[in-house]
């Protein structure tokens, strides 16, 4: 990747809204690997993405956002690895309608551990209001015991300005964080 | 009036399971010692749970902790229940959901504790602020519904299952005006009139009403102690409660290490009256973690370094104001 380019990942389980979380921030049309969905066992959506989505923000100095969506479904969980080599964050969707979401959160923590490790991470819940369990407090206990820190919020994909939330409280976790580190770092030396 | 129901919800169980516990509750109606129903919040009376379903793992965590919610593993016929839980097995029947709903219900504070009726409603009028009122229901409930009335608005609070309805859409620009009103006319209730879901047509979170009340109100009178220092045990859910882009920046900072209301203020940028606010709106969901300096924490002989740091812009600091001009946002330092 050349200089001047990042790159951000969301991942989530199948029908979390990877794809239209991109497609409301991205300003190129997102490009999709979408297939028709043969998984219908675990979500009747009528396509899913089978190697990742694509779009871009470009900045004012020239640089650029690159925008990635992991397949959804676990069978191409080797994707998820290599998309976010080197990714400046992870924005991870759930779907609180899901049998059992928060199984399908930890999914993702083991395989973005590297990322992640580093406060790197946004988690977005999806339907909370048709489904209130379980509630932030269950995902903030799920992520406590995996020893992870990270803001949980309850989010309609669907609006951009719920996209942007979850961009802004994970570009804030990144500076803080920096902030404490540096911090360490002085103490120790 | 008579007791409310107990509540029954299933987690992480499959859709034929969840189903089938559907059915048969409706089926044991009238069978059991006291009245169920069937909720989708996990805070219910009873969940029935999937062993291997991670939230499961979670409820049960908490259980043992709080000694007061209580998960039964549903297994499937020959498994083994593990030691300390409490098991039923698969496909569940009538008899025996009957006798675990009862002897859910044999211990259950609630079902000793309530009383068959309950006292007439008593009415009081004060010119405490709406907040306060929230607070006092929640803080000090008894599981009464209570209606709140001032001018043409009218709100029922059902602290229970921790929802507000409303004859009037709770926007935050409406709440920012109650906020700010007294003369609240507070009445309490055994349960809910069926007449008021036809009038009270908006619902709204209790916590997300208590959080905008909190952010709206005005703060004069209630500064906090100079000496003490503040932070928060996770973020407040920005996705349902009103905010601006500095409340991020806070909170990022606020998650790592306590500041001042002063300290705040001069690193955010923003006067100490909305520090203040945002503070109270804290505090009225639970997040806030007070230091006081005769607690001698730590933070209070580091913060001024710790305001220091935080001042200094960082090597991600312009790179995410690109992203942040790139998307149109209003978030960085304020």
């Amino acid at each position: 990747m050349a200089e001047r380019e990042y790159k951000l990942i969301f991942a989530g389980s199948m029908g979390a809204g990877k794809t239209t979380a991109i497609a409301a921030i991205s300003e190129i049309p997102p490009v999709s690997t979408d297939v028709r969905n043969t998984d219908l066992a675990t979500h009747s959506k009528a396509t899913t993405t089978t190697a990742m989505d694509y779009g871009e923000i470009t900045l004012h100095n020239g640089g650029k956002l690159r925008l990635y969506g992991t397949p959804g479904q676990e069978r191409f969980d080797f994707m998820w690895k290599i998309l976010s080599r080197g990714a400046l964050g992870i924005v991870l969707l759930v779907d609180n309608s899901r049998p059992d979401p928060i199984a399908d959160m930890r999914t993702y923590l083991d395989p973005l551990a590297d990322v992640i490790q580093t406060s790197r991470l946004v988690v977005g819940v999806g339907r909370t209001d048709s489904h209130s369990a379980p509630s932030i407090d269950d995902y903030y206990a799920a992520l406590a015991v995996k020893g992870i820190s990270a803001p949980v919020f309850s989010v309609d994909v669907r609006e951009r300005a719920q996209v942007l939330l979850l961009l802004d409280a994970l570009f804030n976790q990144i500076e803080s964080a920096e902030r404490s580190n540096a911090s360490a770092s002085t103490i120790l030396q | 009036m008579i007791a409310p129901p107990l509540t029954l919800t299933t987690i992480g169980l499959s859709i034929r399971d969840e189903l089938r516990v559907k059915s048969l509750l409706q089926i044991v109606e009238g069978k059991t010692a006291a009245p169920w129903i069937y909720v989708e919040e996990i805070q219910a009376d009873l969940a029935l749970c999937e062993p291997e379903s991670a939230l499961a793992r979670v409820i049960i965590e908490q259980s043992a902790r709080n000694n007061s919610r209580r998960c039964v593993m549903l297994l499937r016929q020959g498994a083994e229940c593990p030691p300390d839980i409490t098991c039923v097995f698969s496909p569940l029947g009538v008899r025996e959901l009957i006798t675990l709903l009862d002897g859910v219900t044999d211990t259950h504070p609630a079902a000793e504790n309530l009383p068959l009726e309950h006292p007439r409603p008593v009415a009081t009028t004060s010119t405490a602020p709406l907040l306060e009122h929230l607070r006092q229901i929640t803080t000090h409930a008894d599981g009464r519904t209570h209606q709140i009335t001032n001018g043409a608005t009218s709100l029922w609070v059902l602290p229970n299952q921790t929802v507000v309805l409303s004859n009037a859409a709770l926007a935050p620009e409406h709440v920012a005006t109650l906020a700010n009103r007294g003369d609240f006319k507070v009445e309490a209730f055994a349960h809910l009139e069926p007449s008021v879901a036809d009038t009270h047509v908006h619902r709204c979170p209790l916590p997300v009403l208590l959080w905008n009340c909190a952010i709206a109100a005005d703060t004069a009178g209630r500064s906090s102690p100079p000496s003490a220092t503040y932070s928060l045990k996770r973020w407040p859910d920005f996705g349902r409660f009103a905010h601006s882009p500095w409340h991020l920046r806070l909170t990022a900072m606020m998650i790592r290490e306590a500041f001042s209301a002063q300290q705040m203020s001069v690193l955010i940028g923003q006067p100490v009256s909305r520090i203040e606010a945002f503070l109270h709106a804290c505090d009225s969901i639970g997040l806030l973690v007070t230091n006081l300096a005769s607690e001698a924490h730590p933070s209070n002989s580091m913060a001024p370094q710790a305001t220091e740091r935080a001042e200094k812009p960082g090597r991600w600091f312009s790179i995410f104001q690109s992203f942040r001009q790139a998307l149109n946002m209003g978030g960085g330092r304020g």
